[in-house]
């Protein structure tokens, strides 16, 4: 991904520079797709979040100074789109997959422990909730995520820390941070 | 089972991705990308103009409002005796230690503190790419902690080191002069010049919203507390 990241821009009309962006951008939609998935919980609003992430990555592409930094950043536009398209969509909350009621009552149905950890997920602050996402489901590593979010890595680490104390308490932090 | 792998199973739930996914959004990219880019370029500089005129028109407003409102208050008002000063009265007589800039080819961020914050302490300013636009400008949530032990109140002051406009602070810890009201989230939020936090407590970390309109993306902020300043430009 790295290396593929110091092609050329995009913005160039040239049909070479078209490819490029797209030999740039294809690695990026399904970490991004996923992301959006897991913020918003909807395959459609994932799938427009991507669209129109990609759309902001075509124009600014080129202002970018570290190329290398590709795929956080267009994470963090992801992660910019679903806000915005929650904002636009929701004012109560999301759904969790199952009904809320449903995913209170404690059960040993694999279903409703995944929908617990997801309702749980999604009660964090939101910048929390992106920290979580980027470094346990889509598997970034610290610095990266700290990339995406726009926080150094010592904030981004004690906040990942405080998340997993709120998400698993009494769990050792060390063990669940593997 | 690994809290790791308890997310995976959690989202992975949600449904695989479409095979073709990627393909479908790269090429909707490259067919409609130069036609949205140019439609972009067409609104946006008619918005920009109406956005001119619409901040002249409130700067106008408030100056020759604002002075009315003095020369009015000091004609009627009754003098009275300066009441002694509170802590937070005594930050906010400091000056603003912040230059000023000609463009932004000038604006230099920092100083970096050790923990790559910026700020040399004893407060830091950890930065987020979460911005929140609305009509008037964009907002943003950032995060304010000390090194330690830190006594209050802390006084937060900020302005736009180019056009000397200053940032807006909403939420908790906004204080200050208010300047405005905007909807944020759904919610009418008040626009207040000043950052005020008087519950100094542990453990010295606060998440703040501030906000800003036109910027030019170099502020300078200058944070007082109790036998400290610190100024830092991002």
């Amino acid at each position: 991904m790295q290396q593929v990241a110091e092609t050329q821009s995009p913005r160039s009309s040239a049909v070479a520079s078209e490819r490029a962006f797209a030999e740039l951008l294809r690695p990026l939609v399904e970490p991004g797709f996923r992301l959006a998935l897991a913020m918003l919980h909807d395959r459609g609003a994932a799938e427009d979040a991507v669209q129109e992430a990609s759309f902001t990555a075509w124009r600014k592409l080129a202002t970018m100074r570290d190329q290398g930094r590709l795929r956080p950043w267009f994470l963090g536009v992801v992660a910019n789109k679903c806000r915005n398209a929650r904002r636009q969509k929701w004012s109560s909350g999301v759904s969790m997959g199952v009904p809320e009621e449903l995913a209170i009552v404690s059960g040993e149905d694999s279903t409703l422990r995944n929908a617990d950890l997801r309702l749980a997920v999604s009660r964090l602050p939101r910048e929390d909730k992106l920290i979580v996402v980027l470094y346990f489901y889509l598997d970034l590593p610290l610095e990266e995520v700290a990339i995406a979010v726009g926080n150094s890595v010592s904030a981004t680490r004690s906040r990942l820390y405080r998340s997993i104390k709120r998400l698993r308490p009494g769990v050792d932090v060390e063990e669940a941070l593997r | 089972m690994s809290l790791r792998r308890e997310l995976h199973a959690a989202y992975d739930e949600l449904g695989p991705q479409d095979a073709g996914l990627s393909e479908r959004v790269v090429n909707t990219v490259e067919r409609d990308g130069p036609r949205r880019a140019a439609w972009s370029l067409r609104m946006r500089a008619p918005l920009s103009l109406v956005a001119v005129f619409v901040v002249i028109a409130v700067i106008a407003g408030a100056l020759v409002g604002g002075r009315l409102i003095a020369d009015w208050r000091s004609l009627s008002a009754p003098r009275v005796p300066a009441a002694p000063q509170t802590p937070l009265q005594k930050l906010e007589a400091r000056p603003l230690h912040l230059p000023t800039l000609h463009s932004a080819t000038e604006c230099v961020y920092g100083p970096w503190g050790t923990s790559g914050d910026l700020g040399t302490g004893p407060l830091h300013w950890s930065g987020s790419a979460v911005e929140i636009r609305t009509a008037w400008g964009s907002y943003f949530h950032e995060f304010l902690y000390a090194d330690g032990a830190v006594t209050g109140p802390i006084l937060v002051r900020a302005r736009d080191l180019i056009h000397g406009q200053r940032v807006v602070f909403v939420g908790q810890y906004a204080g200050g002069p208010v300047v405005g009201t905007d909807v944020l989230d759904g919610n009418v939020v008040v626009q207040h010049l000043e950052l005020v936090i008087d519950s100094v407590t542990p453990p010295y970390a606060w998440q703040i919203e501030d906000g800003s309109a036109n910027g030019t993306g170099c502020t300078g902020w200058q944070i007082d507390g109790p036998g400290f300043t610190e100024t830092f430009t991002l």
